[in-house]
């Protein structure tokens, strides 16, 4: 037996795992080396010291702390699936299946408001609008507004009918200067 | 002369029948009848294994508040989880395997918060923080001088010489079952003890 031999049965030696061969061996290696008695020793006090170590416990209210998180545990963990059973209306939730028939209604009413707006009385030409049956006549500044305004858009369409004949005179007349060279 | 080899080493099933006066059930039985809904089986369970656990853990973590939520956490997964337990395994493999995954967890958590501190307390402030249950005497300032030498001394081994060192030496369980728990082979779990146990002679070699 060598030194590696010897230190890799050590513990196999102390807990009594060994052989009874390699046990005899192991014990005359031991005997006739004073450094691996010296180790033996060492490690064994180790082990002893190690399982001597004051062993901790548990604290008084131990158990009454573990049954109280428990019980918040089982709490929580039932939450999710208070909120899952809850989604089980068409896969949304009051809320949301709230908001949305809000919305369906409002959209149905609006629809059938228009529909009703098209459908006008049998006597009028289409065109006309109920503020053209409207008996109060428009403010008359509003009135003296779109007069300008027309005047004013006729005036620019003359202006620019002049303008486009301005062009073309111009362009003739440069053609015929360039016919002419 | 070659020191007498007296066994130091008590199976966990002796301890455990030492500790709960031989039970009328066994862990494994304990927990099937909780799977049917017996909680007094769940809160016998838990009478057996807290103190255990909290020691476990303990020494992975090094804070007691720490160790003793953990152990809650252990305990909250058992309540929620129990249909998970098979009866392939032994009862105390499955519980110490939660419970040292989330002491293995919380210490890397520690780990990344301690990579972002750029200040944290000093490190005879910070380590071994058990509740002080002892007067100051001489021989009990001693003691807790040697207790902390070697909880330092645990700390410094490599996390997966610690794990097994921890449920060798100072939970007492056996070969085959930290093999189970650590999920290594057998020889690969001998080896790694005798290892981590010559390196602690070696850090702890000036207390004799």
């Amino acid at each position: 037996m060598d030194r590696y031999e010897f230190e890799d049965l050590i513990s196999d030696y102390i807990d009594n795992t060994i052989s009874v061969s390699k046990r005899k061996e192991f014990e005359v290696y031991c005997n006739e080396n004073p450094e691996a008695a010296e180790l033996l020793k060492g490690v064994q006090e180790t082990v002893e010291s190690l399982r001597n170590l004051p062993k901790v416990k548990v604290s008084e209210g131990f158990m009454d702390k573990l049954r109280s998180r428990i019980e918040a545990e089982k709490s929580r963990l039932a939450e999710p699936q208070r909120v899952a059973s809850t989604r089980s209306l068409f896969g949304f939730t009051p809320l949301y299946a709230s908001l949305m028939a809000v919305l369906v209604i409002a959209f149905v009413f609006v629809g059938m408001e228009l529909m009703q707006g098209d459908s006008q009385p049998a006597g009028l030409q289409p065109g006309f609008s109920s503020s053209t049956l409207n008996p109060t006549p428009p403010s008359l500044s509003s009135a003296q507004n779109d007069d300008a305004l027309l005047a004013e858009s006729e005036e620019d369409s003359l202006d620019s009918e002049e303008s486009d004949k301005g062009r073309k005179m111009d362009l003739k007349d440069r053609i015929q200067f360039v016919k002419d060279q | 002369m070659c020191p007498t080899n007296t066994p130091l080493h008590v199976s966990s099933s002796t301890v455990s029948q030492k500790m709960d006066d031989i039970p009328r059930y066994t862990d494994e039985e304990l927990i099937a009848r909780f799977q049917q809904g017996d909680k007094q089986a769940y809160e016998e369970l838990v009478d057996r294994y807290k103190d255990r656990l909290v020691n476990y853990v303990f020494n992975f973590v090094k804070e007691y508040e720490m160790a003793e939520d953990l152990v809650q956490d252990t305990f909250i997964k058992l309540y929620l989880q129990k249909d998970y337990y098979k009866e392939i395994a032994k009862f105390s493999t499955w519980i110490y395997t939660i419970a040292g995954n989330l002491a293995k967890t919380e210490l890397r958590k520690r780990k990344r918060r301690k990579v972002t501190q750029l200040s944290h307390m000093s490190r005879d402030d910070s380590e071994f923080q058990i509740p002080d249950q002892e007067t100051n005497t001489g021989d009990a300032v001693q003691d807790r001088f040697i207790e902390k030498r070697i909880q330092a001394a645990i700390q410094k081994l490599p996390e997966h010489f610690k794990t097994v060192v921890i449920l060798r030496d100072i939970q007492e369980l056996s070969y085959e079952e930290i093999s189970k728990i650590v999920e290594v082979p057998l020889g690969t779990v001998k080896s790694r003890i005798n290892r981590a146990r010559l390196q602690l002679q070696k850090e702890l070699k000036d207390l004799r």
